[in-house]
């Protein structure tokens, strides 16, 4: 087990090495000068000289990467043109709150998918299962920002259930930032209130980064269950009295969970780069938004640093993933 | 030379025996219509005693056995007709607990796959522990007695350092070892009936010969009944006192092992006798033309008849009963029932 | 099981070792495995109909000057009616005609960025599954992983976002990151084709490494590469949407699903229908293709008849 983490997360490191690479050679190959581009137009020329000479754009381009990587391995990533602030300090000011959307979207899909996908494979072919199918289908089809724009509608103006915008209703104060994540930082703190009120406003944003995957990590799992039903270990368990019970929750969740894993591992991908749109449309102050921003005005320091980020959310998403998969099966714990 | 008509096991007044199969019919359900994969068996099974079912793959064998078990799912088979009397009662008018309570306490199977048998995500130790804490005979057992009580099988299936194998998880284990893993599982806690379904026959030849001497040995000693599936008559003749010959789900011959060997009467038996090798040698047996018929059509006379020898005009036209021929010697089959020069053979 | 079933199809033989009927008999077996579910027929019915859209949207939309800059207030913001079968927009544009116009963009876009980045990325792919275990392997195989640890929506939105947006750069940006899913996929099967023995016999003969690539080894990779490549139609119109969502892709005023859905947000839900109608065509679209790979799918599928 030690062993198989400590391989993965030499792998990581080499990836996130990779990764530092693509993203240097994508700011570094937007026709124009970096240094003007940072600037903005009305800058001096001997403003974009200096520039230039600091970010040592006349060096050759790998001594500009080890200069770029030297300072961001301080966690300098530059000045952001939109904020004129360090793009660190953005990071820090709206990373939390992407990162507590993502995880309730995360909690969210997983916990729904096992209860949709027990039950579809429960009553196999009956009206639930339909249910579920045809919800499945129209998971996969609708993108994460129209549901976005559906629920913000119908939750948050129609019926006016839950609210929408802002982190928190008026009136409760800011929890003193922790984590920056509210709602742990509620819980830190004994607020149950604020935490509430805080799980209620990320509700709709996550649901509609998560309505996607539910259904299809649900059918997912529905399929493998209903695959090792057939397998002859469960005929065995069976054949020796086991009770029906004990088979369901454990001899037959516990191999079926590792497919369902995996794809919830991959399908949170998604639900990082849906946040993207989503809390444009929710307009959850969050990285997702500030970086398109930062993509629309081409401000280079600001999407390095956040996609840089992502990539390092992603990889640790997928190590706990890896974990999970090898507490679940010993044929990847052990080595076969 | 006794001649006596009649069902086999309408001559059966012993109601000491411990499973009593009559008549079992079963189909599977598929989309041409109902595979008749099990056309009528009847068979039995006396206390400490060890059968043998023999007949190739296909004929039937697994799901005669998987019914005494009920681990057929009920909404791909039709059962028309028979029954299956353990200690005297129908297995099939149980209720769903009493069916829980002959798997937990008195019959037990061991599957023909070791490979599949085993979960792979739990420890084998994990496994054979809820055996025995499901079974319900040691209701006083700790964890530790139980752990105790899987260490002990596992030794009597003579693997060493039981507790290391108990931590340990299928994929660790080689064929043979799981194999074993099987038997233990079958035997940890004391069960009347052991039915084993081609055990080893995804193993090499020495291991699987070990394996069932062992099995033999573990039956005997512990006094249970053993119902051997094998496709190989060789294997049977080793291991058991009586033998069944099934053929396309039916059973076509049956006689106590010395009898069987000493004068095979079905034309079907002799074709099986015919593939054991000999060491005297003769080379590689003709083997028996053709294949298993369609289930779903089998045709009402006899099942072998489209690849017997001796095949006659009435075979494919009726469908013959089982005769007694000689004491315990029964055998379904027009060459034996027509009252002709054959008889006199004999 | 794999060889057996090439020797068959080497030789004509079906599993009795008979001839078998000839290509036609391929075609129905084919035809019949693909419409066994009712679900394909669905999806290929869609497909058609996108293909068509695509196609012939100038000559069938009915008010072909609204897809440009058209402005109208006397006719903007009209709820669906007969004559405005989707309603208008706020400048008085068709929604209709945008939306069936808007099909041509999205089926040019997945057209060109699969047709360029599925031979890269299976090339790439056969080359590292082949050459397995060198440093071809490693330099490809690395690469792809790089590109593979960034969710594709936000590498695809970065590499947009140096170009000008356009509907020609969202097309670069998916293209450019699109290619790793095909080489890893391929990158797998080659690996374990490459170790049979009719590419041995290949080698062995001494047969040229191209002929070996893509004559021995990659006609066994391509059904899952032409299944993989009817489901991702639908995929790549919704990351361009997604990019004309965010502002990246296709330019106003030429009508895209992503803008049209933007552009419309502002007005609910008095206005649903300049939304609602460019969201269901791209659900449309996305499970037209879902289907109708699903059913490539089962045709492809050797192993159930």
């Amino acid at each position: 087990m030690v062993k198989f983490l400590v391989k993965r997360l030499i792998l990581s490191v080499f990836v996130l090495f990779g990764i530092s690479v693509l993203i240097f050679c994508l700011a570094r190959i937007i026709p124009g000068d970096p240094a003007r581009l940072a600037l903005g137009e009305r800058a001096s020329d001997e403003a974009v000289a200096e520039l230039r000479e600091a970010m040592h754009l006349d060096a050759p381009i790998y001594e500009q990467y080890y200069y770029w990587l030297k300072d961001v391995l301080k966690g300098d990533f530059g000045l952001s043109l939109n904020t004129q602030r360090d793009v660190s300090l953005d990071v820090q000011q709206f990373l939390p709150a992407t990162l507590e959307l993502v995880i309730v979207a995360g909690i969210i899909s997983i916990a729904m998918a096992f209860v949709f996908g027990l039950l579809s494979s429960k009553y196999k072919d009956s009206w639930i299962d339909g249910t579920i199918r045809v919800f499945s289908y129209i998971g996969i089809s609708v993108p994460a920002f129209v549901w976005a724009i559906l629920f913000l509608l119908f939750f948050g103006y129609v019926w006016d259930i839950l609210p929408v915008f802002n982190r928190l209703s008026a009136g409760i104060p800011e929890p003193n930032r922790i984590t920056g994540m509210y709602i742990l930082d509620f819980c830190l703190q004994g607020n149950l209130r604020g935490a509430l009120d805080a799980l209620a406003h990320v509700f709709l944003p996550a649901l509609a980064l998560a309505v996607g995957h539910i259904f299809q990590e649900a059918r997912i799992l529905r399929s493998s269950l209903i695959d090792n039903m057939e397998k002859e270990f469960i005929s065995v368990t069976t054949g020796y009295g086991i009770p029906k019970r004990k088979i369901m929750s454990s001899y037959l969740l516990k191999p079926s969970a590792i497919s369902v894993t995996t794809v919830a591992g991959l399908d949170f991908a998604n639900t990082l780069g849906n946040a993207f749109l989503v809390e444009t449309i929710f307009n959850w102050p969050g990285i997702s938004r500030y970086c398109l921003n930062a993509m629309m005005t081409k401000d280079l320091n600001a999407i390095s640093a956040v996609v840089l980020i992502i990539g390092i959310i992603y990889m640790i998403v997928n190590i706990i993933v890896d974990i999970v998969i090898a507490a679940l099966d010993p044929r990847v714990r052990l080595g076969d | 030379m006794t001649i006596t008509n009649g069902n086999l096991a309408e001559k059966s007044s012993d109601t000491s025996r411990l499973l009593d199969i009559r008549g079992l019919k079963v189909w599977y359900k598929t989309y041409r219509g109902n595979a008749q994969v099990v056309d009528g068996v009847d068979m039995y099974v006396n206390q400490a005693e060890k059968i043998g079912l023999v007949g190739e793959s296909g004929c039937g064998k697994t799901t005669t056995m998987k019914m005494i078990l009920q681990l057929l799912n009920p909404s791909q088979i039709v059962v028309p007709e028979g029954e299956i009397l353990f200690q005297g009662r129908d297995i099939r008018k149980m209720n769903e607990k009493e069916i829980m309570e002959i798997r937990r306490s008195y019959v037990s199977m061991i599957s023909q796959a070791p490979m599949a048998a085993l979960n792979p995500v739990f420890s084998i130790g994990k496994q054979m522990e809820d055996i025995v804490r499901y079974s319900g005979q040691f209701p006083k057992a700790g964890r530790k007695e139980i752990r105790e009580i899987c260490a002990q099988a596992v030794n009597d299936v003579m693997i060493p350092d039981a507790s290391r194998i108990l931590d340990s998880f299928p994929h660790q284990l080689s064929g043979g070892m799981r194999q074993r893993i099987c038997i233990a599982m079958s035997l940890v806690t004391p069960r009347q009936l052991l039915i084993a379904d081609e055990p080893g026959t995804a193993l090499d030849v020495t291991i699987q010969d070990q394996i069932h001497r062992l099995l033999r040995e573990l039956v005997e000693k512990k006094g249970r009944s053993l119902i051997m599936i094998t496709h190989s008559l060789g294997v049977a003749r080793e291991l058991v006192d009586r033998i069944y010959i099934m053929y396309a789900g039916n059973i076509v011959e049956t006689a106590e092992t010395k009898s069987l060997f000493a004068s095979p009467l079905h034309p079907y038996t002799n074709g099986l006798i015919q593939c054991v090798p000999r060491l005297s040698g003769g080379g590689i047996s003709a083997g028996i033309y053709g294949y298993v018929p369609d289930y779903v059509n089998p045709g009402i006379g006899c099942r072998f008849c489209s690849r017997c020898p001796d095949a006659k005009a009435i075979c494919a036209k009726e469908k013959p009963k089982l005769r007694q021929i000689k004491p315990g010697h029964w055998v379904a089959c027009f060459k034996y029932e027509a009252p002709s020069a054959e008889r006199g053979e004999q | 099981m794999k060889r057996n079933d090439m020797m068959n199809e080497t030789f004509n033989l079906d599993h009795r070792g008979l001839l078998s009927p000839s290509t036609m008999e391929n075609i129905k077996i084919s035809f019949y495995k693909f419409t066994r579910n009712k679900f394909s027929i669905v999806g290929l019915l869609i497909v058609l109909i996108s293909l068509f859209l695509a196609i012939f949207a100038n000559k069938i939309v009915p008010y072909p000057s609204h897809i440009t800059g058209y402005v109208d207030y006397s006719q903007a913001s009209l709820a669906p009616c007969a004559e405005y079968w989707f309603g208008t927009d706020i400048h008085g544009r068709d929604v209709f005609s945008r939306v069936i116009y808007s099909f041509r963009g999205a089926m040019l876009m997945s057209i060109v960025v699969l047709g360029i980045s599925v031979p890269v990325g299976v090339t790439f792919g056969l080359l590292a599954g082949y050459y397995n275990g060198t440093w071809i392997d490693t330099l490809i195989m690395r690469v792809t992983d790089i590109f593979l640890a960034i969710p594709a929506l936000i590498l695809a939105l970065s590499i947009a976002s140096i170009m000008e947006p356009s509907l020609m750069g969202s097309m670069i940006a998916v293209t450019a990151m699109w290619w790793t899913w095909y080489t890893r996929m391929v990158y797998g099967l080659a690996t374990s084709i490459s170790k049979e023995y009719f590419v041995k016999n290949a080698e062995l003969i001494g047969a040229s490494k191209f002929h070996i690539l893509f004559k021995e080894i990659l006609p066994s990779c391509l059904s899952p590469v032409v299944t993989k490549m009817a489901l991702d139609v639908g995929w790549v119109i919704l990351m361009g949407a997604s990019l004309s969502f965010a502002g990246l892709g296709e330019q106003p005023p030429t009508p895209a699903f992503g803008t049209m859905i933007n552009e419309g947000s502002k007005y609910m839900p008095e206005m649903w229908w300049i939304t609602i109608f460019p969201a269901m065509a791209i659900a449309f679209v996305i499970l037209g293709f879902n289907f109708f790979g699903d059913g490539i799918r089962d045709m492809m599928d050797r192993g159930r008849q």
